[in-house]
């Protein structure tokens, strides 16, 4: 289903990315500081230079493992951002939403929220998994709350199929 | 959004952690060479007010350094691309 933005939500998808600067520039503050942190224990514990080695390589790494997580999780935000606005006109037009629960296939990565989500878990909560109505939907991520580094986010799907799909 | 959107949109996360972890890298790199510049005794780290002013300075030293190595930018460039990608949905 094709997205529906308007002129006003230029706003919102704004403010979702002042966040994401202060965010990812915050990283590398907190990265810095903690590299220090961490080599001033060093120092004064005397460490060997081959502990401090793998110590400092650990605590420089973290940057990447920060930023990555919050770069994917920034883009699935600001994707589902947009399903949301989109939504939200539909219903302002007097349609309903109904939503997929869409990404990655089932693999050894997907969370057990997610295995919900996708229909192979059991949950009465959500009994037509991957297919939610708006309220489901709104459970679900109640529930589950924000999903970092998730590869999965609801995506709209018409009144018709829904209804084909969960007769 | 189209499927092809989402995928879009995943697409130009991984090209930005790719990035990312390239930075990583050489954070880590410059990390371990500052380490080096510390003295030592015996192959241990020494606490001397020496090392410890080294290490104060570093604080300020990696960050910046980040920002040469386009950090900074990185993040410009993330911010910059939602236009195009809200095109694509």
């Amino acid at each position: 289903m094709k997205a529906i933005l308007k002129q006003a939500d230029a706003a919102n998808l704004a403010l979702l990315q002042s966040i994401d600067v202060d965010e990812l520039l915050g990283i590398k503050d907190q990265l810095a500081i903690s590299v220090k942190t961490n080599l001033q224990a060093l120092v004064t514990g005397k460490a060997s230079l081959i502990e401090a080695v793998i110590s400092v390589e650990k605590s420089a790494g973290v940057l990447s493992q920060h930023a990555a997580t919050y770069i994917n999780t920034s883009r699935s935000t600001l994707s589902q951002r947009i399903t949301d606005i989109t939504a939200g006109h539909l219903k302002e037009e007097g349609g309903g939403v109904f939503y997929e629960y869409f990404g990655s296939p089932l693999d050894d990565r997907t969370r057990p929220e997610c295995v919900i989500g996708l229909g192979h878990g059991s949950s009465a909560n959500y009994p037509n998994a991957p297919y939610f109505t708006e309220d489901e939907k709104a459970s679900f991520e109640a529930e589950f709350g924000l999903r970092w580094n998730c590869r999965h986010e609801f995506n709209l799907i018409t009144e018709a199929y829904y209804k084909k799909v969960t007769s | 959004m189209s499927e092809t959107s989402i995928k879009a949109f995943q697409d130009n996360a991984d090209h930005y952690i790719n990035l990312i972890n390239k930075i990583g890298k050489k954070v880590q790199r410059e990390s371990v060479a500052f380490l080096k510049t510390l003295d030592t005794e015996d192959g241990h780290l020494l606490p001397s007010n020496a090392n410890l002013e080294k290490v104060l300075l570093f604080q300020a030293y990696i960050k910046k350094y980040m920002e040469t190595i386009g950090y900074d930018d990185l993040v410009e460039k993330f911010i910059a691309d939602v236009p195009e990608l809200v095109k694509l949905t």
